[in-house]
């Protein structure tokens, strides 16, 4: 039984990352071009799929929580604010891609949400799995770091390590 | 995941590039894991099979330069899914049986066995 829920995590954290990593990296690539023909092709390229890939995350951290109590607290804990600001990126993204075809004056504001969301959404992220990497300070499954430790030099770096992979993952998923 | 005339061509000008980067920072974040000496490089150590997997991410990049090189439009994203997968199959397998690396095994995080028979 725990294999099996195992395996389900790691395959829909798998499929998440694979999926949405398009759709970031879309949105991250979004903002480099100034081309109003080439944005709408871009946003065209994700219009059908980009929440549903999305939902993939809402799967995993149910999973963790159901299956892996332990660590869904303990990752709360250790990272509620980058969570917060994760979430309040991938919400900011979504009302911006909607949002852009309606508002005439208000285009370069959505435009604007729609890249940076995503370029935070996928720092905040690469930042996360750094700090796991480097160890979640905890006795017992009770976290004892603080609130800015997910934000010391390692895990920045794997931020920004992360949005690059992301922004590539984007182009090769479009050719 | 499909484009024609400009994107297209643009995205197959950026891909070398991109993944140039890639490379760079993922290279340049295992020489810190080493200068580090995060508890994490002691496993590679302990399990050298471990290295098929960058090795697994170097047939992705094998995979999207053809790609590029010969136009294949699938090739690419296929390649980018491959080096993804051999990430997370590196990340995965140096932390086995870590859930939490090096306090809290899956084992140990897992819920009782009837909840988790519940949900199944």
């Amino acid at each position: 039984m725990i294999t099996f829920w195992t395996a389900i995590l790691a395959l829909t954290l798998a499929l998440y990352v694979i999926l949405d990593g398009l759709d970031l990296g879309v949105g991250i690539l979004f903002g480099t071009t100034r081309n109003l023909e080439i944005k709408r092709q871009m946003l065209n390229s994700i219009t059908p799929v980009w929440d549903g890939n999305e939902t993939w995350l809402v799967l995993t951290a149910a999973i963790l929580f159901g299956a892996f109590p332990v660590v869904y607290s303990l990752v709360l804990s250790a990272f509620y604010l980058p969570i917060i600001i994760l979430l309040a990126a991938l919400i900011f993204r979504g009302v911006a891609f909607e949002f852009r075809g309606k508002s005439k004056r208000l285009r370069w504001f959505w435009d604007e949400g729609f890249s940076y969301g995503s370029l935070i959404a996928s720092f905040v992220q690469g930042a996360a799995v750094g700090a796991i990497i480097e160890g979640i300070p905890n006795v017992e499954g009770r976290f004892t770091g603080t609130a800015f430790g997910w934000l010391t030099p390692f895990p920045c770096f794997a931020g920004s390590a992360f949005v690059s992979d992301i922004a590539s993952s984007a182009r090769r998923g479009w050719s | 995941m499909k484009s024609e005339g400009n994107l297209r061509e643009r995205a197959y000008v950026y891909i070398p590039w991109l993944l140039l980067g890639v490379l760079t920072f993922l290279s340049a974040s295992f020489a810190i894991s080493l200068f580090l000496e995060l508890p994490v490089m002691a496993r590679w150590l302990d399990r050298p099979y471990l290295v098929s997997f960058p090795l697994l991410g170097l047939i992705g990049c094998g995979m999207i330069v053809s790609g590029v090189r010969s136009r294949r439009d699938r090739w690419p994203f296929a390649g980018a899914v491959v080096v993804f997968l051999s990430a997370f199959g590196t990340l995965a397998l140096s932390f086995l049986p870590y859930m939490i690396p090096f306090s809290i095994t899956i084992e140990q995080a897992a819920a009782p066995h009837s909840s988790l028979a519940f949900m199944f």
